[in-house]
């Protein structure tokens, strides 16, 4: 297999008022195109920020990031942002839906921003996804309206009707009871079996780390152990 | 949006105002002392007090007739003649300006003028004054006492006429009611030895009299090129002081509302926007444009604006039709002794006017709040989610 990311000694500093704080020291780890990679750690280790690089929302203060062997450690905002508009998916802990739209919309929305469908294929292809996660009786009910469990799913199918290459998702099954978590692991799976995606997940949660392919450890910012 | 809209109901109201104050004071002038032109000699504005008969204008009756023909129907035309002289009565004597009118005829249009005491000059005899009320106080007149005018004649010798007080005026113009009196235009002719009189004053039956302004200045012109055609805004300068007065201070409180409510709408949109970071943050994240969230955050203030202006002028004009549809009494203005009643007038010029501008200030208030939330730090605003 490939190498979908090569991130090279790549650290990031933040600043806590006037003092640095180093989230990533130096870090060096490459992910492969298609395979389920856990990322496990204590609190504070650097996951999320890790996570937040890898997904190209945030830009290293050192080191050097590939991504589909295109160097873009300091790739202009526009690129970065075409970059995970094509290529990335995310699932978060807290859903992050968009309050104000419909699941269904919500999904949409996501293939609006590609530009590369008509009006009636990108709502075949959105109410395709609502199904794929069995919501299609809630597909016009808004966030509000569903359970946990479900806005992960919503979000689920968000990060999948765009086939990215990558989904990213952090603790995905933390806010889910244990039978909701199982119905999110089994969608990750097919998403794996079926559209052969890459999948990055920072997680707690053992099931998740069992059916990963890799499990990566972090520890103060850097790879403690694979 | 309720920023917006208050703000925009404030300047419709405003507006409403001053086009009340506006209509109203240029009703109280008109009817006054003005009538809607005045007719006279060319030079007779000019040097009236030096040569005050020699400007006199014949043939009333035959102007009438031509500018109802020529231009519009008339409400009222009229001859009046202006005078110096001393009125005497109780011992005292006082000077003033003295009017010989048609009475009934001034007395159909110029309905500002009151009767304070007593009857109009149109219901007394021949030998009949009608005095400014602050004027008759100093002269301690009472209706039915006896006055004697002195003037001095066109010839130059001087002249008296005993007239009888029938009743006191009042105009609301201070000039006016402290220092005059009308008699009948037959009864000047008389005792200044004159014939016609230096001005024709006339007003229209419709009440857009700036429309017979050109014809009526050319059907003049023809009759008697020597004359000229003064319209009543020429005559009472102080009215377009007045309200350049009160526009400016309209203009003032506008850009007041104006800088409130563009405080306001950045203050309130902002902290709206605030609480929908983690939805930006969702938006960026997912791969949507620095741009596109700037544009659409602009477009929702340019709609926010527009219909917050829409609901503003329907409250303005609810305010105006229901709260304030009895209109208020206002203390005199400048050179008018009277308090006036005020009625609320919708700005239907106006609230394009408005309308654009509270969009455009509203729209534009939302610029720095769509910049700053397009620029917003994605893993911060994730953070907001809820």
């Amino acid at each position: 297999m490939s190498e979908i990311y090569q991130l090279a000694n790549v650290s990031k500093t933040y600043m806590v008022g006037k003092v640095p704080v180093d989230a990533l020291n130096g870090l060096t780890l490459s992910i492969r195109k298609g395979e389920f990679a856990a990322l496990q750690g204590p609190s504070g280790s650097g996951k999320s920020t890790l996570l937040n690089v890898v997904g190209l929302i945030e830009k290293p203060t050192g080191g050097t990031i590939r991504f589909r062997d295109q160097d873009v450690t300091n790739a202009s905002e526009g690129l970065l942002t075409d970059l995970r508009q094509e290529c990335i998916g995310f699932i978060f802990q807290s859903f992050n839906l968009i309050p104000v739209l419909s699941a269904l919309e919500n999904v949409e929305y996501a293939l609006y921003l590609e530009q590369k469908f008509s009006r009636q294929e990108v709502h075949a292809r959105a109410m395709k996804a609502i199904q794929s996660v069995g919501l299609e009786r809630f597909a016009k009910h808004r966030p509000a309206e569903l359970s946990g469990g479900q806005r992960q799913r919503v979000a689920i199918a968000r990060a999948l009707v765009k086939e990215p290459q990558i989904i990213i998702a952090d603790e995905p099954t933390a806010n889910l009871d244990s039978k909701t978590a199982a119905q999110i692991l089994d969608l990750m799976k097919r998403l794996k079996d079926e559209l052969h995606t890459t999948i990055f997940v920072a997680t707690h949660d053992k099931a998740i780390a069992d059916m990963a392919e890799r499990i990566i450890k972090i520890k103060d910012g850097k790879i403690d152990e694979e | 949006m309720l920023a917006i809209s208050s703000a925009v109901a404030a300047m419709v109201v405003f507006q409403s105002f001053v086009n009340g104050v506006k209509s109203t004071f240029r009703h109280n002038v008109i009817t006054s002392n003005y009538g809607h032109y005045q007719i006279t000699r060319h030079g007779f504005r000019k040097n009236e007090s030096d040569e005050p008969f020699a400007y006199q204008i014949t043939g009333a009756a035959k102007l009438r007739e031509r500018i109802e023909k020529e231009v519009g129907p008339l409400s009222f035309f009229a001859q009046r003649q202006i005078f110096y002289g001393l009125l005497n009565s109780n011992d005292r004597s006082v000077g003033g300006v003295g009017f010989g009118i048609e009475a009934d005829e001034e007395r159909r249009f110029l309905t500002l003028v009151q009767v304070e005491e007593g009857k109009h000059l149109a219901e007394g005899g021949d030998l009949s004054v009608f005095v400014g009320y602050k004027l008759a106080q100093r002269l301690r007149l009472k209706p039915g006492d006896n006055v004697t005018a002195l003037v001095t004649t066109k010839t130059g010798s001087m002249n008296a006429l005993d007239l009888e007080m029938v009743g006191t005026f009042k105009t609301g113009i201070t000039q006016l009611d402290e220092g005059s009196y009308f008699i009948h235009h037959r009864m000047a002719e008389q005792l200044l030895k004159v014939e016609g009189a230096p001005i024709f004053m006339l007003g229209f039956k419709d009440d857009d009299e700036l429309k017979y302004q050109k014809k009526l200045n050319k059907v003049v012109a023809d009759y008697d090129s020597t004359l000229e055609v003064a319209h009543w805004r020429q005559l009472a300068e102080f009215f377009d002081n007045t309200m350049g007065w009160v526009e400016n201070q309209v203009f003032v409180f506008r850009i007041i509302i104006l800088i409130i409510a563009t405080i306001s709408i950045v203050t309130v949109f902002m902290m709206g926007l605030m609480e929908r970071m983690g939805e930006f943050g969702t938006m960026r994240a997912i791969g949507t444009h620095r741009q596109s969230i700037a544009i659409m955050i602009f477009f929702e203030s340019i709609l926010q604006s527009t219909l917050g202006s829409l609901i503003g002028i329907g409250t303005g004009m609810l305010i105006i039709k229901g709260l304030l549809s009895k209109g208020i009494t206002m203390p005199p203005p400048p050179l008018m002794s009277v308090p006036f009643h005020v009625t609320f007038l919708i700005p239907w010029a106006n609230i394009p006017v408005t309308l654009a501008l509270c969009v455009l200030v509203a729209g534009g208030a939302g610029v720095l709040p769509a910049w700053r939330m397009a620029r917003i730090r994605i893993v911060e605003a994730l953070g907001r989610n809820v």
